[in-house]
């Protein structure tokens, strides 16, 4: 069906579409499961009504958009961490957000289930943080929604995929609901005439972070939040406050 | 653990100066909070200003509340962005705009309505074939009971049989999250878990074991498992509870 009147999963449809999931790692061919999308138990409408297309989303920036958009009737607080509503939207929009095979057959790899179903009993790491942020198109919603054009390098992603940046950036709460950091990583990482990220800005690991990369912004970050209101501050701020190691970033334009 | 060290004369705000209270309702209306905060005699500029901060997951919201000497709250405290369970943040920074920080207070716990206290929440939800589950928050865990049974809060404050099986358990699982999974620090009194852990202290007098060793829980797991066992027995006599139960069936 290419349009249909969004719904919500119930906790019910979250097993179902879970199972759907481990069936089809397990290499079996079984059809999409129409029913989970529409059908008591699995799922309720959402009120007010509210129809979808199917639409192919190239980049996340392209489902950030489109979820704006569709989504604006609701009240923010039915949205933001809503499992039900985006594990929903990941079974109903699979085949856009899934990678492919070159035969085009959806190969879930090691992408975990949570990139399309988020079941609230099961999406915490073993520290206990939560990791709905790898919710494929709840990311693109979040990114969009907090922090507007200003973060069109995180969205700049096939929307199937998560890099190290955007995940390290979004995987942090407190970094991520900050609009001064991320438009600090804005104006520090992101190259606006390649609309890409500058050389060496993501780093491979914390202990092996190149000087002035977002590890090491992180770092930096956690040692001024001793002192200042970092999560509240604007970029313009914070940014004469970084160190000299931010110059290579800071000073290319 | 990461231990944060405080060189910097900032001043900690303490939790007897805060009184943040949460309001829900019945429809779909948003919650909404007061903060009372109590400032006085801290040493703090008269014009410094007054942040709060309500925090759930990747969901926050930010409150100028004046000044030290002229606290002004807003006029809509409504949580329009944060779907359920916030913790909340107050800070005084310098007036200069400078985002410099004067005092802070972190994970600030609200207290819920004219709803009789209790360090456990109850909240209803629908939970599909579930009876309970613990949401954790951020150290102010909820006990969430399906909606769709019906008396199921009645039962978490009176029903003995459902009491003497799930409370116990309840508290199990709290302290596995807030000593293992978090590795809470039990000497930190004004931390997340502070409350639970004083709680535990009423009827456990155990030394928590001190352990540099991260993986092995074995301690800890133990130190819990004798705690709950203190519970049952001194508070809650949870087996003889259930077996009197069973008896009159």
């Amino acid at each position: 069906m290419n349009r249909q009147r969004l719904h919500e999963l119930t906790p019910e449809g979250i097993e179902a579409a879970k199972a759907w999931l481990a069936a089809l790692r397990s290499g079996l061919s079984i059809p999409f499961p129409d029913a989970i999308l529409s059908s008591a138990p699995y799922a309720q409408p959402i009120e007010p009504e509210i129809y979808v297309d199917k639409r192919d989303f190239n980049i996340r920036y392209d489902a950030a958009m489109y979820f704006i958009r569709m989504l604006a009737p609701l009240e923010a607080v039915r949205i933001i961490n809503n499992p039900y509503l985006w594990s929903w939207l990941g079974i109903f929009y699979f085949d856009q957000i899934v990678r492919k095979d070159t035969n085009g057959t959806p190969n879930l790899g090691r992408t975990p289930d949570i990139a399309y179903v988020i079941d609230p009993n099961a999406s915490q790491d073993s520290r206990g943080e939560n990791r709905w942020f790898a919710n494929r198109l709840m990311l693109a919603y979040d990114i969009y929604w907090q922090h507007g054009e200003n973060a069109w390098f995180m969205l700049g992603e096939p929307v199937n995929s998560l890099s190290r940046f955007t995940m390290r950036l979004a995987s942090a709460p407190e970094l991520f609901r900050s609009k001064g950091i991320v438009h600090l990583a804005h104006l520090l990482y992101a190259d606006p005439k390649t609309r890409k990220l500058k050389v060496n800005s993501g780093g491979t690991s914390r202990a092996t972070a190149s000087p002035g990369s977002l590890p090491r912004l992180i770092d930096v970050l956690a040692q001024l939040y001793m002192t200042y209101d970092v999560y509240g501050m604007d970029a313009e701020q914070l940014l004469p406050l970084l160190p000299s190691e931010f110059d290579r970033f800071r000073s290319t334009k | 653990m990461i231990r944060r060290l405080n060189y910097t004369q900032r001043r900690r705000i303490e939790r007897r100066r805060i009184s943040i209270g949460l309001y829900e309702t019945d429809d779909d209306t948003p919650m909404s909070f007061s903060a009372e905060l109590d400032l006085s005699g801290m040493g703090l500029p008269p014009d410094a200003l007054v942040v709060v901060i309500a925090n759930r997951d990747r969901s926050s919201m930010r409150f100028d509340w004046g000044t030290v000497a002229n606290p002004t709250p807003p006029q809509d405290c409504s949580l329009t962005e944060i779907p359920s369970n916030p913790v909340f943040r107050v800070m005084v920074l310098t007036p200069d705009g400078s985002g410099r920080l004067l005092a802070l207070a972190e994970r600030v716990k609200p207290k819920r309505g004219s709803a009789k206290e209790s360090l456990l929440w109850l909240q209803e939800e629908d939970l599909g074939k579930e009876v309970w589950r613990l949401d954790f928050g951020d150290g102010n865990p909820t006990m969430m009971v399906n909606r769709n049974i019906p008396g199921i809060s009645s039962a978490v404050r009176e029903d003995d049989s459902f009491r003497s099986l799930v409370i116990p358990e309840a508290l199990r699982a709290i302290l596995t999250r807030a000593l293992i999974v978090e590795d809470y620090d039990v000497e930190d009194d004004e931390g997340s878990w502070s409350e639970w852990i004083g709680f535990v202290h009423n009827f456990y007098d155990q030394e928590f074991p001190s352990t540099s060793d991260d993986e092995d829980t074995t301690e800890k797991t133990e130190w819990i498992e004798g705690a709950v066992e203190a519970f049952t027995e001194q508070r809650f006599h949870a087996s003889e509870q259930y077996a009197a139960i069973r008896s009159q069936q």
